[in-house]
């Protein structure tokens, strides 16, 4: 049944505007730019596909999506001060756009914001998304596009001036997938039904919250890092899995005022206790499960957030691209990717994994002490739990599936260990590239916090 | 000296040399790098079983130490002065160990100096090794002394200067001859911890660094890497051959007016080693990432008894190698294997080179760069910089890195952590010298040679390098596949 897809936005009231510098920052180049003050806006927009399409992320699956167990959202939150406006989209899909996609959407309001992060929920109940498609770019995506082009334009066109706050707590809904053995083997450990303890895994539920400047709260950002997966490859109807659940869970909670944003961490070796389970098994009760035990969890903390306004409210990026090579031989990865997926994954999965691979790393910093940085693919955990250790500020987010998709990115002892995601075809990207990508976000929160200096100490200019 | 030990002769740069057979060139990120990280030059040994191939050793050891009347490395007061060595407190060694297994021969080159030599000289003494002792697989590492003679990356008249050229003959002499020795060796570990230094980067509550740069109080400081890690070799029949020591402290307990050459803590360490086991073996001294460690007793005037200071310094050292070293139980590996890979990575500048230059010149003069920043010497200085980074696994267990600089101790001790195998070495001032490596939250914090002119590398080329060693060890141990899992 095709679903109806609606722009919703909610707008808010404008209050007097304070008096603050801000800096931009964009691409390394940096300037000031007067004053400001916080300022953002959300949308929502449904992107279901009509059924008919190919299904992401299992390669058994007996057909395209036969129905919509729940819509699959867009969440838009457009967010700066002075001239530097961010707008942020958080897709109920299995990754974000490719390229093409990616730069329609840059171009849809160029004057409204400066950096954009498209970032997925990684569900496995949406349709395909690929960089590149065989026949063109479908339908639904063109059609997905232009709605999430039109949110963003509204929000822009609504922003009010805003107040931020985090929180955070903690909350057991899965376990680490590859179990290490005593011999050093690694077992692929799906399924975890008893809720034995794992590691690593980062319970860690963070939370940014950000209120109209009467309190009334706008957004509730919560990032987290778990697979999308518990339904499995008998599920032919779209769903958000338990990342739907978890916002509404949320927005009931206060009284559907906030749009929840879910934003998927770095769960490259995370599933669900309740992994892949089967329909007949009341996959969707597991579901439920899931993500209302995440979606209290984070109601809770987001109660107890005190947002605040900034007397000297700042939103500065950093946007790199990385440059690596590919961790295979092509010859060998294509075998082992039909090997492995089946001899028609190149026709729903295609990624970009041969010579020079060039990443997109963007790095965020609101008012000096909430940073975000994204990955283009699937972190394992411990890049999150690094990510926040490391972060030169006390709060850290971490964004994968964000600006591209390019596969795994598994630590370098679990490149060397093996398994699902850390050494077989699903991760095509050098060795360290996670690493390198933290060491970045890093560097870059260091230069926009002005710890990096210009000339060195002791030279005269 | 004979044509097979390699004379060595002042002329041109032999670049081809990186493009002649032990190096292959792999410009993978072409156009060159906004962003670091090309891997160009790799060279991969070892990695084939060696079926009933043994471990065979031979050390020796060579004074190198100059003549009179030179400028002398480290302390730029010195320099801008024009102070030259007028004596000799203790002579400088080279010390080689020898290590071949089957067909594959490796030298290790430890020499009681500031630096390393510049690119050129490095290439030459691979090139003569080569052709006169089979060894194609080179270590060059520098103890850091502050009392040595200075060495630069480009030399006002094109040339080295005659000592250096005496010098590397006299290495490469060493090495050919010791290479005619080779003896049935074994191998083992040991580590225990002495404290004669502090980090003399002390930052406050509020973010703010201060230079401390003696603390003869032996105030306690951080980081610090107190470990004292040993490899003794001994021949077949259990005598010892070498004792390797690696240690991270700055060997500058003489100071600037000291003008006599002289090993500093690691001369008195290293005989304090061979003395305690009646000189049999030679004791090679490996510097480790001493970039933030000063010895307690740093830069003491030579009136208020500097030299006994330095002892006591050496001895604390020498006498917990000595210790560690006894404990050792060496053993014949059943399977014995050199690994080894010489990269060089392509970094950018940390800040504006050109920029950088002229404010070096204004600050300091042209003087600066004979002390630090020799690269920058030239005019344009070049738009990247190529750093070599070793890695060696020996036995499939004694991992080594080594990096061309000053690393922060931070880095040794994240090394250790991660490595794979049990046993992992750190060397600084190996293959190449590029000053200060700073790590990425030191370079924010700021410093002497975090946040000044010392240091010149991006930040994070540091944990770059680090990564890419350890990426080598695994490479090394067969736990990285050439080819994805297929199930």
């Amino acid at each position: 049944m095709r679903t109806l897809r609606k722009l919703q936005t909610r707008t808010l009231s404008h209050v007097a505007d304070g008096v603050i510098t801000f800096v931009v920052l964009v691409i390394s180049a940096q300037g000031v730019a007067g004053a400001a003050t916080l300022r953002g806006a959300v949308a929502q927009v449904e992107i279901t596909p009509p059924p008919g399409v190919e299904m992401w992320g299992y390669s058994d699956r007996t057909g395209p999506a036969t129905a919509t167990l729940d819509p699959l959202y867009a969440r838009v939150l457009v967010l700066g001060a002075g001239k530097n406006f961010l707008a942020l989209v958080a897709l109920d899909l299995g990754r974000s756009f490719g390229p093409a996609s990616l730069a329609r959407l840059q171009d849809v309001a160029p004057q409204c914001f400066s950096s954009l992060i498209v970032t997925a929920s990684h569900t496995h109940s949406g349709p395909v998304v690929m960089d590149r498609y065989p026949n063109g770019t479908p339908a639904w995506e063109l059609a997905a596009v232009d709605k999430i082009g039109h949110a963003i334009q509204h929000a822009c066109s609504h922003l009010v001036d805003v107040r931020v706050g985090t929180g955070y707590g903690a909350a057991y809904i899965g376990h680490n997938r590859l179990h290490v053995n005593t011999d050093g083997t690694v077992n692929w450990f799906e399924r975890n039904l008893t809720k034995i303890p794992t590691s690593p895994v980062d319970p860690m539920v963070s939370v940014l919250r950000i209120d109209q400047v009467d309190g009334t709260p706008l957004a509730i950002l919560v990032n987290y890092s778990c697979h999308p997966v518990v339904f499995g490859s008998d599920n032919l109807q779209y769903s958000a899995d338990y990342p739907g659940v978890m916002t509404k869970t949320v927005e009931g909670a206060f009284g559907q005022k906030p749009l929840c944003f879910f934003l998927q961490g770095a769960p490259g070796d995370i599933n669900p206790y309740y992994a892949v389970t089967p329909l007949q098994q009341n996959a969707i009760r597991m579901r439920d499960w899931t993500g209302e035990r995440l979606g209290r969890e984070a109601a809770w903390i987001a109660k107890n957030v005190q947002t605040k306004a900034d007397p000297e409210a700042t939103l500065q990026f950093v946007e790199h691209k990385l440059k690596f090579h590919s961790r295979w031989d092509p010859q060998k990865w294509r075998a082992a990717m039909v090997a492995v997926f089946g001899p028609s994954v190149f026709q729903t999965f295609p990624p970009p994994a041969e010579g020079e691979l060039e990443l997109s790393i963007t790095t965020v910093l609101i008012n000096k002490r909430i940073a975000i940085m994204t990955m283009p693919g699937e972190a394992f955990v411990d890049y999150q739990i690094s990510w926040r250790e490391r972060c030169p500020v006390p709060d850290a987010f971490f964004l994968g599936y964000a600006n591209g998709y390019y596969g795994y990115f598994p630590t370098v002892r679990s490149a060397t260990l093996g398994g699902y995601g850390a050494a077989n075809p699903a991760t095509w990207v050098e060795v360290g590239a996670g690493d390198r990508m933290v060491d970045d976000a890093v560097i870059a929160t260091y230069g926009m916090l002005d710890r990096l200096r210009k000339l060195p100490e002791d030279v005269k200019p | 000296m004979s044509k097979q030990s390699g004379n060595f002769v002042a002329g041109p740069h032999p670049g081809q040399a990186f493009a002649g057979r032990l190096w292959r060139r792999f410009d993978l990120f072409r156009p060159l790098p906004t962003l670091a990280c090309c891997f160009v030059v790799l060279f991969l040994l070892g990695n084939t079983p060696l079926g009933a191939a043994t471990l065979k050793a031979a050390v020796a050891k060579v004074d190198i130490t100059p003549p009179i009347g030179l400028p002398m490395y480290g302390f730029f007061d010195r320099i801008k002065e024009g102070r030259v060595s007028t004596g000799v407190l203790d002579p400088l060694y080279a010390r080689v160990l020898i290590l071949e297994v089957g067909e594959k021969r490796l030298a290790l080159v430890t020499l009681d100096l500031g630096r390393t030599f510049n690119a050129a000289g490095i290439e030459r003494l691979r090139k003569t090794l080569d052709t006169s002792s089979g060894i194609s697989l080179l270590i060059v590492n520098a103890s850091h002394t502050h009392s040595g003679p200075n060495l630069l990356d480009e030399y006002p008249s094109g040339q080295p200067p005659a000592w250096e050229l005496e010098t590397l003959n006299k290495i490469a002499a060493t090495v050919h001859e010791a290479s005619g020795r080779l003896v049935e060796a074994r191998v083992g570990t040991g580590y225990g911890s002495v404290y004669i230094g502090y980090n003399r980067r002390v930052v406050g509550s509020e973010g703010r660094v201060t230079m401390l740069w003696s603390n003869p109080g032996m105030e306690p400081t951080s980081p610090l890497d107190p470990r004292v890690s040993v490899l003794r070799v001994d021949d077949a029949g259990g005598k010892p051959l070498a004792i390797l020591v690696n240690y991270a402290c700055h060997p500058v307990v003489l100071g600037a007016d000291n003008s006599k050459y002289s090993a500093d803590f690691v001369g008195v360490m290293a005989s304090t080693v061979e003395t305690a086991f009646e000189g049999a073996p030679i004791c090679i001294f490996l510097q480790g990432a001493d970039g933030d460690i000063n010895p307690y007793y740093a830069t003491t005037p030579l009136k208020e008894d500097a030299t006994a200071k330095r002892d006591w310094t050496g001895k604390q050292v020498g006498e917990e190698a000595s210790r560690i070293a006894r404990t050792i139980q060496t053993e014949i590996f059943p399977q014995p294997a050199i690994d080894f890979t010489d990269d060089v990575m392509n970094f950018r500048w940390r800040w504006d080179a050109t920029t950088l230059r002229n404010s070096l010149l204004k600050t300091y003069g042209a003087r600066i760069f004979e002390d630090h920043a020799g690269t920058l010497a030239n005019d344009p200085p070049p738009d990247h910089l190529e750093l070599h980074v070793i890695t060696l696994l020996l036995n499939k267990r004694i991992a080594f890195i080594g990096m061309p600089g000053e690393p922060f101790v931070n880095f040794q001790i994240n090394w250790r952590d991660r490595c794979p195998v049990a046993d992992a070495f750190f060397l600084g001032y190996t293959n190449g010298y590029f000053d200060y490596l700073p790590t990425i939250d030191a370079a924010a914090e700021g410093g002497y040679g975090a946040a000044d002119s010392n240091t010149y590398m991006e930040v994070g080329a540091g944990e770059q390098m680090l990564r890419h060693a350890l990426v080598r060890v695994y490479e090394m141990l067969g736990r990285l596949k050439d080819s994805p899992e297929k199930d």
